[in-house]
């Protein structure tokens, strides 16, 4: 048997080593760790992660609110919610906390509200896609938040589809303060959960709405992700909100 | 894709003759790179022992590199658990070959792409066109190169080398638009025209930045939402990875978002990492049915052999170098005649274009090292540099008068007195070659610099009257 | 001045073939320097050429026989530094004569010893011999030129600087970019001429938007590259070496 596989393979066992020596990895990860928290100057928790993942993700375009319990979302984001036509909910513990499927549908026809467990919206429905597409806003629940970047985390799974945080041209985000880690090589932990222990098919990072400098060097926002990124921090300690742990 | 045009010194020369009056397109490349420096200085001063992370960069790669069949098979392993299907391609047609195979069997009226050196290397969208599978560049600066029908001029920002006025006459003529230069204009038409594309494709076809083998994931940045949508929403998603490409766990993977993102554009993070583990899971609502991956070699394993080459396997193609190279702000991505272009492009064409083909590359560099100094990874460009000249040299790449002249100055050097002899000579020739300028005219210094008149004395002859003197 | 030594240090001057034939006052400023500050300076009139030009060209073996010639002069010959009005040169030897050459065995050896005697001329007078003031004045508007091998492969940035500081009447100002090369790179200023004078035309426009009336640094080679346009241009800003400004004393 000689297929490619085996030849690529066979090339390169003559130049390189068979086994890891598990002291060599384990001394790059304390050299790693050791850099990281030097590099975030010791802070790991508080006021100041968050107060720096603000900012941050200011910086690189985000809005950032705060509420204080999953029930003052509505009131906070009443001007987008105001604003939108359709709206399509994620099924996620957080926004099913915030209440905001009963605000919308409470405001009657104003609105179309949808969520992504609808039938029109599944993937064996005609058109689903379009109708993704032609959504003004899509509400999500993050897993967690990386402070030295302003980067939220969100997956997939059977409460989050990956569309509602792509398509529709403004994407709002719920986020509990305390998901909130201090730099990305602090979220591996949380990362290798959500992806070998729950299985999920796509993490991933957002920070800031989309955007590109291909022209000129000019930062232009909105190419062809959302062109409004909205987060919505709720600082209400939980005692589930510990990471690889918490109820998606 | 046709096989390029061999970089051997006659077609660089004119590469370079075709760019360097070009005021213009000077004028672009070194905005464009300046802005770059000037973001990445910003956010590499988050931290106050960048030099520390740098190290580490290294030391993994070196330990991923060195190690790289145990990584490989543990990726393997992993993403086929995940449910993707793996699949090894020893050069390019035959990673091209697997790619025209999956997509003519998946259908679809359109395939959407992202961003991909490793594509570029290979001619993959060419050859998708070649077989009549419209293709479409879904990252707005390749969207704009592919609209051009030009490869693009820099790892990270295709289209770099155009100016805003470039670009909206380019969509007038090929869009049928009414012309406009206004980037935000330009970028919404763009991402009216592709949303068609990514909602109609069966196949959307990716790179990858990072391959996790801990758990066999992909991680793609970007900063559009192309990737998310390329990768998201046809049935099938294939990825193109170099096998270098591994990295072993997620610490790490924190450790070189980080060193990627400052080094490439000046920012913390790219808007969007997607991590991709495998198709849709049985309960996920979206995502492809089908994730394959596509591992290639064409050279790599060859890398491996050289003890100086594999360092060039741990780059991360965050394009920092060219920002700094002065030699392309003068000459831009264009300049080099070849997909991987700047100091980076300069030691790696070599070995997908074979020596022979590259001769010019090498020599095209002062060696000042500002692209070791900055590589994220600690890659010694410049000495590698040296390297491919030695070797070429060494297998007889060499113009037959330069070796001549080599082995005279050897011949002189070697004996003191010859050497005296040989600059007194030189120097009887100096009053007639005399320019305005307080110099003398030497042809091969060219018109634009006086070269210094050598002065009446040597140092050995005055050190004589020195030595006498005390 | 401040010695750090009680006896008197030995040097064995290193004058690099563009000093020697192109350059020569520079190598005696150098010269006079090193004698106003207390060493003792010999000169081996074997010396030619330490091989750098053929091995960035690519021709190691040309370029080690010159090494070896440079070896056999050098080793053993019983000053305590080499100092050399040059970074680049003394890259070559400390840097480069290494296993990038592929030295016969005894010859590794000697290079061993060699290198670690080695400095470019400012480093000498900071790192080693602690001096920062020698004595100089020189009444004019200076800026430098960091050369590449210098302050890249030898960490030179601020001892040029150090040095100029001490000079009397000397006003110091930093041109922009002055890492950035100005082009020469040896047969690179040959060999690619074009290149060489667009990125040389960069480096000219930072001399002006400087406003300095000097440009100085540690290498000739560079120096005689920047010169080569100002002169052509008929610009008011002149080069010289770091070694010459040193050695100006007040009239």
């Amino acid at each position: 048997m000689n297929s490619a596989r085996e030849r690529i393979i066979a090339a390169l066992e003559q130049q390189a080593k068979s086994e890891v020596v598990a002291a060599e990895v384990q001394q790059l990860r304390n050299r790693l760790q050791r850099a990281d928290a030097h590099a975030q100057g010791g802070s790991s928790a508080g006021e100041e992660i968050v107060a720096r993942f603000r900012a941050r993700a200011q910086t690189a375009g985000a809005v950032v609110m705060q509420a204080h319990t999953p029930a003052d979302v509505p009131g906070l984001l009443d001007e987008y919610l105001r604003a939108a036509t359709s709206v399509i909910l994620g099924e996620d513990a957080l926004v099913r906390a915030s209440g905001l499927g009963e605000t919308l549908r409470g405001r009657g026809d104003a609105c179309q509200v949808r969520s992504v467990t609808d039938a029109d919206l599944q993937r064996e429905t005609d058109d689903w896609k379009h109708r993704y597409a032609s959504a003004d806003l899509g509400i999500t629940g993050a897993v967690g938040g990386i402070a030295e970047s302003g980067a939220v985390v969100i997956t997939s799974s059977e409460y989050e589809s990956r569309s509602v945080s792509l398509l529709p041209h403004t994407h709002v985000v719920l986020l509990r303060a305390s998901d909130i880690v201090p730099s990305l090589p602090a979220a591996a932990t949380l990362l290798r959960s959500l992806i070998m222990e729950r299985g999920a098919s796509a993490v991933t990072l957002i920070d800031g709405p989309s955007k590109t400098a291909d022209i000129e060097k000019v930062l232009v926002t909105g190419v062809h992700g959302p062109r409004t990124f909205v987060i919505v921090l709720i600082t209400d300690a939980r005692d589930d909100a510990s990471t690889g742990t918490r109820p998606l | 894709m046709s096989t390029p045009t061999p970089i051997v010194p006659e077609h660089f020369k004119q590469l370079v003759g075709e760019r360097i009056h070009d005021d213009a397109l000077r004028g672009n490349i070194r905005r464009a790179t300046r802005t770059s420096l000037e973001k990445r200085l910003a956010v590499i001063s988050d931290y106050d022992d960048w030099e520390e992370l740098r190290s580490l960069g290294y030391d993994i790669k070196r330990h991923v590199i060195d190690h790289l069949p145990y990584y490989l098979k543990k990726f393997e392993h992993a993403a086929a658990a995940a449910g993707a299907v793996v699949h090894f391609a020893t050069d390019a047609a035959e990673a091209r070959e697997i790619v025209h195979g999956l997509a003519v069997q998946r259908g679809g009226p359109v395939i959407v792409k992202s961003k991909s050196m490793t594509t570029e290397e290979i001619g993959l969208t060419h050859a998708l066109e070649d077989a009549g599978i419209r293709t479409v560049e879904t990252d707005l600066g390749e969207y704009i190169v592919q609209l051009a029908k030009e490869p693009p001029s820099h790892i990270t920002a295709p289209a770099l080398h155009k100016s805003r006025a470039e670009i909206g006459r380019l969509f007038a003529d090929m869009l049928g638009i009414a012309y406009t230069d206004d980037p935000e204009e330009l970028t919404a038409i763009a991402r009216r025209l592709l949303r068609e594309d990514f909602l109609a494709a069966d196949v959307g076809i990716s790179g990858v930045n990072f391959a996790i083998a801990e758990s066999g994931t992909l991680c793609i940045v970007e900063n559009e939402g192309n990737v998310r949508l390329s990768t998201g929403l046809p049935k099938t998603h294939i990825a193109v990875m170099g096998m270098e490409k591994l990295l072993p766990d997620m610490e790490s993977l924190g450790l070189f978002l980080n060193l990627l993102g400052r080094s490439a554009t000046g920012q913390r993070l790219t808007c969007y990492t997607s991590l991709i583990t495998g198709p849709r899971r049985p309960n996920e609502r979206d995502g492809p049915d089908e994730v394959h991956i596509v591992i290639l070699d064409n050279g790599r394993s060859r890398m491996m052999r050289d003890p100086h080459l594999r360092e060039a396997l741990f780059c991360i193609r965050c394009g920092a170098c060219m920002n700094v190279c002065p030699v392309y702000q003068s000459i831009g991505g264009h300049g080099y005649g070849s997909v991987y272009s700047g100091p980076i492009g300069s030691i790696i064409t070599p070995v997908f274009y074979g020596e022979k083909r590259s001769r010019a590359l090498p020599f095209a560099s002062s060696l000042c090292g500002a692209c070791a100094e900055i590589c994220p990874v600690k890659i010694d460009i410049h000495h590698h540099l040296l390297w491919w000249r030695k070797s070429m040299v060494g297998s007889g790449d060499a113009p037959r008068s330069e070796r001549l002249m080599m082995r005279i100055f050897l011949a002189i050097s070697r004996r003191p007195a010859l050497f005296d002899l040989a600059g007194r000579i030189a120097r009887l020739f100096t009053p007639l070659l005399r320019d305005g300028d307080g110099g003398i005219s030497v042809p091969v210094w060219r018109g634009s610099r006086s070269f210094p008149a050598p002065p009446k004395k040597s140092f050995k002859q005055l050190w004589r009257h020195h030595e006498q003197r005390s | 001045m401040s010695h750090t030594f009680v006896r008197i240090v030995h040097v064995s001057l290193f004058i690099p073939c563009l000093t020697d034939q192109l350059f020569p006052e520079t190598g005696m400023n150098m010269v006079r320097v090193l004698e106003r500050v207390g060493v003792r300076v010999t000169y081996d009139r074997r010396q030619t050429c330490c091989g750098q030009p053929a091995f960035n060209t690519g021709y190691h073996d040309e370029s080690r026989r010159l090494a070896m010639h440079f070896l056999d002069i050098f080793d053993g010959d019983g000053a305590e530094y080499i100092v050399a009005p040059s970074g680049s040169c003394a890259t070559m030897v400390t840097v480069f004569y290494g296993d990038l050459l592929s030295l016969p065995p005894e010859y590794r050896e000697k290079a061993g010893r060699v290198r670690e005697r080695v400095r470019e001329f400012t480093s000498f007078l900071v790192d080693i011999m602690h001096v920062e003031d020698v004595g100089a004045a020189f009444s004019s508007r200076v800026t430098v030129h960091d050369s590449c091998h210098a302050l890249r492969e030898l960490h030179i940035k601020q001892q040029p600087r150090t040095l100029l500081r001490a000079v009397r009447g000397l006003q110091l100002v930093e041109m922009d970019e002055a890492e950035r090369c100005c082009g020469f790179g040896g047969t690179f200023s040959v060999k690619h001429a074009d290149i060489s004078t667009a990125m040389l035309e960069e480096k000219v426009a930072s001399i002006e938007r400087s406003g300095a009336a000097v440009v100085t640094g540690v290498d000739s080679s560079c120096l005689m590259q920047i010169d080569g346009m100002l002169r052509r241009r008929g610009l008011p800003v002149r080069t010289m070496h770091i070694a010459d400004i040193l050695a100006s004393e007040a009239a």
